[in-house]
């Protein structure tokens, strides 16, 4: 990992995920919980640049202006992008520091999807559907899935064509 | 464009791709093991246990049609229909049994319970 001096890099990603949150907010949906998670973008670049201890409080950034911009602090739901944000991004810390190099940015995107699904089905089969549960399951597997997917290929793209995140590691 | 794949991702794939067949598995097998009549009357539906007998009266397109639920399954016994094939097919208990009196717009589904895929 590398070490970075830049001070104002985690709140410049904690900013990215705030600005994506709210890009993400403008965009209807056909089910509440069928999200994009844009938002999961700036984690998965500070997987390369941030050191551990400020990954940690980029999640937490995360799933506070998360809630602000959706409205949700207060109310359940919170629980749940709460549970999925905090699953994704220690899944997908320490997938990225068990397998380093061997995974990419798409790899990181599917394991980070995959566990906040399961964060959230988690969530839902305790306080909200009960055993009903298992008829969302394969609608929230498979479109976090395929987002996850996507935005991991987008992620991936941009971090090899990026000067700017190129300018991070020189 | 290229996409430069590592070996892990395709681990992570396989992962989400494992996960979306058990929650697609668990949908399929892991059904309430009390087999329920779904019984549509025109747009409206009704459910009710197999397992307690009963005598149902449901006022569809044409008239009113007479259904018993007993001994675990579930039959038509009167129908205002010219054909009388709803009393005909006899009686539904399985999951993925249904009856059916297009005529009076009665259609009769079995959800639940034991099914043929389990054995």
């Amino acid at each position: 990992m590398i070490q970075t001096t830049d001070k104002k890099l985690l709140p410049f990603l904690a900013a990215l995920c705030l600005f994506l949150a709210a890009v993400e907010y403008a965009i209807p949906k056909p089910l509440p919980f069928l999200r994009l998670g844009l938002a999961n973008l700036p984690v998965i670049v500070a997987l390369f640049v941030l050191p551990t201890r400020d990954i940690y409080k980029l999640i937490l950034l995360k799933i506070i202006g998360q809630a602000l911009i959706t409205g949700t602090l207060f109310s359940y739901i919170f629980l749940f992008s709460a549970a999925g944000s905090l699953a994704s991004g220690l899944t997908m810390l320490g997938v990225h520091m068990w397998l380093k190099n061997r995974v990419s940015c798409i790899g990181l995107s599917l394991a980070g999807a995959a566990a906040n699904n399961i964060a959230q089905l988690v969530v839902a089969y305790f306080v909200l559907f009960g055993n009903a549960t298992r008829y969302i399951a394969p609608i929230l597997l498979i479109s976090g899935a395929a987002t996850g997917l996507v935005l991991g290929i987008f992620t991936q793209m941009f971090i090899e064509r990026s000067k700017w995140f190129r300018g991070l590691h020189a | 464009m290229k996409l430069s794949f590592k070996p892990a991702d395709f681990l992570f794939l396989a992962i989400s791709v494992i996960l979306i067949a058990l929650s697609l598995l668990a949908l399929k097998g892991n059904k309430d093991p009390v087999a329920k009549a779904v019984i549509k009357v025109k747009d409206t539906e009704y459910i009710y246990p197999l397992n307690q007998p009963r005598e149902l009266e449901f006022t569809g397109e044409l008239d009113k049609a007479h259904l018993i639920i007993h001994d675990g399954c579930i039959e038509f016994v009167e129908s205002p229909c010219r054909d009388k094939i709803c009393i005909h097919m006899g009686q539904a208990r399985e999951d993925g049994d249904f009856l059916a009196c297009l005529p009076n717009r009665i259609i009769v589904t079995v959800e639940g319970g034991k099914s043929d895929t389990d054995n």
